[in-house]
């Protein structure tokens, strides 16, 4: 008895044909097409992408204390040696091209910053404030510009620089402690960066500072935990 | 047929709409029954055509490609069900009366039986087809559903019986 009630179902519907509308064969051609093409017009844009932040995110810790330093001798020449008369005895000295003394200049005044700021103690921290762009692109016309002030013979570079470095850098030391828009260039900064916005006490709960590739622990405070390197006071 | 099922596992663009319209009427009538309207079904059947493209190498030449068709067709109204329901159903056995209506109901035309189907509960509509048309078992019908065995009968019989009321409504008019 079921099974004939079923059975009249069975038979009548079983094999039905209904014509679907012309709508349905547009809808499923569409969906079978565009899923081909697409996928070959997004790989390459995917790889290229990936590569460029790559070989970004790999400059960007490779190259972070090169940047920093620079950028403080360019300050410096940037502020002061306009102001300055250029002493027309060394002026006649400089037959030399400009890449080499841009060569030999540098890593002395590299060196007199980086003992300058021992001696001053202003830490990275305030260095780190008048940084340019992170990129390291940048570095090649950074230096040229150094090269382009320093018109100066290679023997003595350090007497032009030494006395408006001093100036730049000690007049600078009250504003740029207490500087507020601080740039992220690096991740010790960016770490330093979010702290501030978490811990807004004089002595953050932690500080680091980019040393060379390797980031660094240079202040902790913790509740009972509480350290500082020294040649970071403030 | 096979050369077009040939073409289609080549997605070949020819193959593949000669061969919708070959089945593609016959599927039509197919999702029809689990739908509750023509718009539904054209959805199953759009569905169910997609996934058959998509998984054409699938097919082993072993039995009817048809047959392989509709099983598709079915398993993608299975599917939706199963992604629109996600509550469990109740299971009421009280007041099922069975009534012997099949000469009545043999002279109703298919469009009659085909509105009646679709006027179905969901779930009362997925259980009768599946079981009453498809041939499929309860132990299966549970399975496939989501449902216990128990909830695939009892649904059966609602189902059975949701439609003889309905035919006996159609009667009325006749007879008066």
């Amino acid at each position: 008895m079921e099974n004939a009630f079923d059975k009249v179902f069975k038979d009548k519907l079983g094999e039905v044909s209904v014509a679907p509308s012309p709508q349905v064969w547009e809808n499923i051609s569409a969906s079978l097409e565009p899923k081909q093409q697409k996928k070959r017009v997004i790989y390459p844009w995917l790889a290229l992408a990936a590569s460029v932040l790559l070989v970004s995110l790999g400059a960007w810790w490779f190259f972070p204390i090169n940047q920093a330093q620079v950028s403080a001798v360019k300050v410096v020449n940037v502020q002061q040696v306009p102001t300055r008369s250029i002493n027309p005895e060394l002026i006649s000295q400089e037959n030399l091209p400009k890449n080499e003394v841009a060569h030999i200049a540098k890593p002395l005044v590299v060196n007199k910053v980086a003992q300058l700021q021992q001696d001053l103690t202003v830490s990275p921290v305030s260095v780190n404030t008048v940084e340019p762009k992170p990129s390291a692109t940048v570095l090649q016309p950074e230096q040229q510009r150094v090269a382009l002030l320093n018109e100066a013979p290679p023997k003595e570079p350090i007497t032009i620089l030494n006395t408006p470095q001093e100036t730049a850098l000690t007049s600078a030391q009250p504003s740029t402690t207490k500087h507020v828009k601080k740039r992220i260039r690096s991740l010790s900064d960016l770490v330093n960066f979010v702290v501030s916005k978490v811990d807004d006490r004089e002595e953050k709960v932690l500080e680091t500072s980019s040393d060379g590739a390797i980031l660094s622990l240079i202040a902790l405070n913790v509740g009972p935990i509480k350290f500082k390197k020294n040649n970071t006071e403030k | 047929m096979e050369h077009l099922v040939a073409g289609c596992k080549q997605g070949d663009r020819k193959a593949q709409e000669a061969l919708y319209k070959q089945l593609s009427v016959k599927m039509m009538g197919v999702c029809m029954r689990y739908a509750a309207n023509r718009t539904d079904a054209e959805d199953i059947l759009q569905m169910g055509f997609i996934k058959m493209f998509q998984k054409m190498t699938d097919f082993k030449n072993e039995g009817s490609f048809e047959g392989w068709v509709r099983r598709i067709m079915v398993n993608t109204a299975i599917e939706l069900y199963r992604k629109n329901t996600r509550s469990l159903h109740t299971v009421e056995l009280e007041g099922i009366v069975e009534v012997d209506d099949t000469n009545a109901l043999s002279q109703l035309a298919v469009r009659d039986l085909m509105q009646l189907v679709q006027n179905l509960p969901y779930g009362y509509r997925m259980v009768f087809n599946l079981y009453a048309i498809e041939g499929y078992s309860h132990k299966e019908i549970a399975e496939q559903l989501g449902i216990s065995e128990g909830g695939s009968k009892s649904q059966l019989s609602r189902a059975r019986s949701y439609l003889q009321e309905k035919i006996r409504k159609l009667e009325v008019p006749t007879y008066e």
